[in-house]
């Protein structure tokens, strides 16, 4: 659950995915579920002569399991915060 | 006695290396953390620089955040290098990025990272 | 069930499956797996009617995404996402090698 958590403070941020058929996204996060599936908004491709197949599509779900990367940015994170909670997640899955 | 144990468990699940609480002469105590499950190596590698090797002759290096059960993580500062093979000589390709989530389905490994890199 | 498509219903969408094909089609229902069905299925690649209606399994989906107007021209097919690398471990072992050279 610490990811999906995680990724709920990112929401209305924007950020890059990266798929794994190599296709990067660009946009706002719009929301997210327990499987990790996202959802963006005002979507760009990164590369756009190479894949205008999203041409038309401004809003996207993206399932969870194809992604590979997403691209954040430092201030949107709250490092402290993270680790502790990684370190708690840790403890709590030993149950 | 030099050393006292205050206490000591070990558990059913394999792995476990002990957690206990000790104190020595002078009265410093010492904790020991539990290492009863292989992705708990990684809590020691919180906040220090990871090499990570990934799917599709992929690797990462970066500053470990956060990691879950899956081996869902979040690098920062992180250079991924893609390798490829062109007429027998291995080309990579550098990306550096200040924080990236990595999906724990593509990674295959995840160790310290040597001083190097 | 996840939230999620619900604002993508009995809409025209693209969908983009594991296998790099592109599908142009109304989404019908969907569950949370992702499994969905749609209807008027139009291959996005060569603009041609594949089927009335579909079922694609879950596992198979990239992504999902209202689409609005009818496009027009013809695209290649995308890349999988298994990222299969031919000999990954050669390539690996030169990796190492060439790091083992560095010292």
């Amino acid at each position: 659950m610490l990811f999906f958590s995680f990724f709920k403070t990112l929401v209305d941020q924007e950020v890059v995915v990266e798929l794994k058929n190599d296709i990067e996204l660009k946009g706002t996060l719009k929301s997210v579920d327990q499987f990790l599936n996202l959802k963006l908004d005002n979507i760009s491709c990164t590369d756009q002569t190479k894949y205008p197949h999203l041409g038309s599509v401004r809003n996207i779900f993206i399932r969870g399991s194809t992604v590979r990367y997403v691209y954040l940015n430092k201030n949107m994170v709250d490092i402290n915060l993270l680790q502790d909670a990684a370190r708690r997640e840790a403890m709590t899955e030993k149950k | 006695m030099v050393n006292q144990c205050l206490m000591k468990k070990s558990g059913s699940k394999g792995f476990r290396i002990t957690t206990s609480i000790s104190c020595n002469k002078s009265g410093s105590l010492y904790l020991k953390m539990s290492l009863d499950a292989p992705l708990d190596l990684l809590k020691l590698n919180l906040d220090e620089k990871v090499y990570v090797k990934l799917r599709g002759a992929r690797e990462l290096t970066g500053t470990l955040q956060a990691f879950d059960s899956h081996c869902n993580i979040v690098l920062s500062d992180a250079v991924e290098s893609i390798y490829e093979l062109v007429d027998g000589e291995l080309k990579s390709t550098e990306k550096s990025s200040e924080m990236v989530f990595v999906r724990g389905d593509s990674v295959t490994l995840i160790t310290a990272a040597s001083d190097d890199e | 069930m996840s939230p999620l498509l619900k604002d993508c219903l009995h809409k025209q969408v693209l969908v983009i499956t594991t296998s790099g094909e592109c599908i142009l089609a109304t989404l019908e229902g969907f569950d949370k797996n992702t499994n969905i069905i749609i209807s008027d299925v139009v291959d996005r690649c060569t603009l041609r009617p594949t089927a009335m209606a579909q079922a694609v399994r879950g596992s198979e989906i990239v992504a999902i995404g209202p689409i609005d107007g009818v496009p027009t021209d013809t695209v290649s097919l995308l890349k999988d996402t298994k990222n299969k690398v031919p000999n990954e471990h050669l390539i690996w072992e030169k990796v190492y090698q060439s790091k083992l050279y560095r010292h």
